[in-house]
Parts: C-alpha cells; structure tokens; sequence
C-alpha cells in the first residue's frame, strides 16, 4: 500500500513519458484507491486516461519529458493529480482521436481541474472516499 | 490474469454457423495505450477474409482504457461485415463502453453464443 512514513496513504511518482508509464501508473493509483475505499475501477481508469492524454498530447512538438502522478487524502476525498513539464493544453487540429479521455475523466471522477500553462498541465481528480473502506 | 506489462494475446477462430462463416478474435490481457495498436492489427488484419461476421470477445480483458476503445471503434467501422463485442455484464470493459457510449454503435452480449446468434439473426444490438 503506498503510504508515507506518517501512515497517510499517498501516492508520488515520477515517469518518463512513454506508453509504459500508462501500466505502471494506473496500478499505483489503483493500489491507493483500494486503500483508502475509493472506487478502484473509477480511478483506475481516469489515470490511465490522463496519464495517456499527457503523452500522446503535452509533447508532441517537443522532446518527451516527465509525468508526475500525486495522490492523497484531503477532507475525505482521494485527490489525485496528473502532471506533466509538457507544453500546456493548445488546440490540436491534426489530431485523429475522439476525445475520449477527458469526457471519460468528467464522468469518473466527482470533481477535476485542469491547470495548464506554458509549464505543463496538471489534471486534478478527486474521488469519493467510503468510510467504509471498500473501494469498487 | 495477463495484464498490459505482459503483452497482449489476440487469437483467431473461424467457425462455420447456422447463416455463415464467423470469425472470433478472443483477446486476453489489459489494453492501453502501449498496445493497443496490437489488438487494432489483429482486427484490421482482415480476421473475417469474407465471413458473415465478426465477435470480438473480451471477457479475457480485465481492464481497457479510451486507447483500446478507439482501436475497436476503427476496426468495426472499416470491417465489411458487423462487427459485435462480448463483454461481461458489471466488468470495467462494459463500464468502459457505456460510459463512452458507444453501445449503440458496438452491439455488447454477455456470451459468444449470444453474440453469434445475434449475428445471424442480423438483430445485433446491445445488450
């Protein structure tokens, strides 16, 4: 389970953006959604997305750069942010996708942000944790 | 259970039905985008070569993300014949394609023979 020295579940990884990091993120974000009781599948899925989004879109005019993937408890929710050194959220007019990935963030998680700049853009996901435990 | 870090698995199958010949692509393992192209060459790869119809199964699929889906929805709008997909009811797959509603578009049974007779009525739709 990821944790902190303090015992809080969290989640702090640094990827190279490349396909492979889509795996080993999404699994890290599922392991920590387990542990907290927030819906697993829900979030497993909405990384995989962001994480995807972030390679195949922050760089593409640029030299692959580094993903950051950051969870944790706040006021009862698992927040867990996406970011990458990429270059910011632009129109892409040559892009064959379908625009799946962020429809399908807004559906899964309860609240999400987007903060993009000349730096990067982080995608900010929260989720419900149950005090139960038990996350789907 | 194979997951995206052990590569995916796509098989084959021809078989000879009531109304024709379908072609069964079975898929196993976790699709994302480091090999969703995989399962995309499986089913451009011409699998039917003249059948009636095609079934992708993925109850083999524990996970599958936007990548895949795409990968799918490509492959069933270029194939000749239907293309329709086996999907076990409650799984994150079918989470996956009702969220993105696209159920209309790819008809989703529980069971191959579902899917199969689906065909072969000519009445796939989601189910």
């Amino acid at each position: 389970m990821p944790a902190s020295s303090s015992g809080t579940a969290e989640l702090d990884l640094q990827l190279p953006s490349e396909a492979g990091s889509v795996a080993v993120a999404r699994r890290a974000a599922a392991d920590l959604a387990r542990s907290v009781g927030a819906p697993e599948s829900d979030v497993k899925l909405a990384v995989s997305e962001a994480v995807t989004n972030a390679i195949l879109h922050a760089f593409r005019d640029r030299k692959p750069g580094t993903i950051l993937v950051n969870g944790r408890l706040d006021r009862g929710r698992l927040i867990v942010a996406v970011g990458d050194n990429g270059s910011g959220m632009r129109p892409n007019l040559e892009s064959t996708g379908l625009g799946l990935g962020i429809s399908l963030i807004t559906k899964l998680a309860a609240d999400v942000r987007f903060d993009s700049s000349e730096k990067g853009t982080t995608v900010s996901m929260s989720f419900p944790v149950d005090a139960g435990g038990s996350g789907r | 259970m194979r997951d995206a870090s052990e590569g995916l698995q796509v098989s084959v199958e021809r078989r000879t039905v009531d109304a024709g010949e379908v072609a069964i692509v079975r898929a196993q393992g976790e699709v994302d985008l480091g090999n969703a192209d995989e399962l995309a060459g499986a089913l451009q790869g011409d699998p039917c070569d003249g059948c009636d119809g095609v079934v992708l199964d993925l109850l083999g699929v524990p996970f599958m993300d936007s990548s895949g889906l795409r990968a799918v929805l490509v492959a069933a709008d270029g194939l000749e014949p239907d293309l329709v997909v086996v999907l076990s009811p409650g799984s994150p797959v079918r989470r996956l394609f009702e969220l993105a509603e696209v159920t209309d578009r790819l008809p989703a049974y529980a069971t191959e023979d579902e899917a199969i007779d689906a065909l072969a009525d000519g009445t796939s739709r989601s189910r």
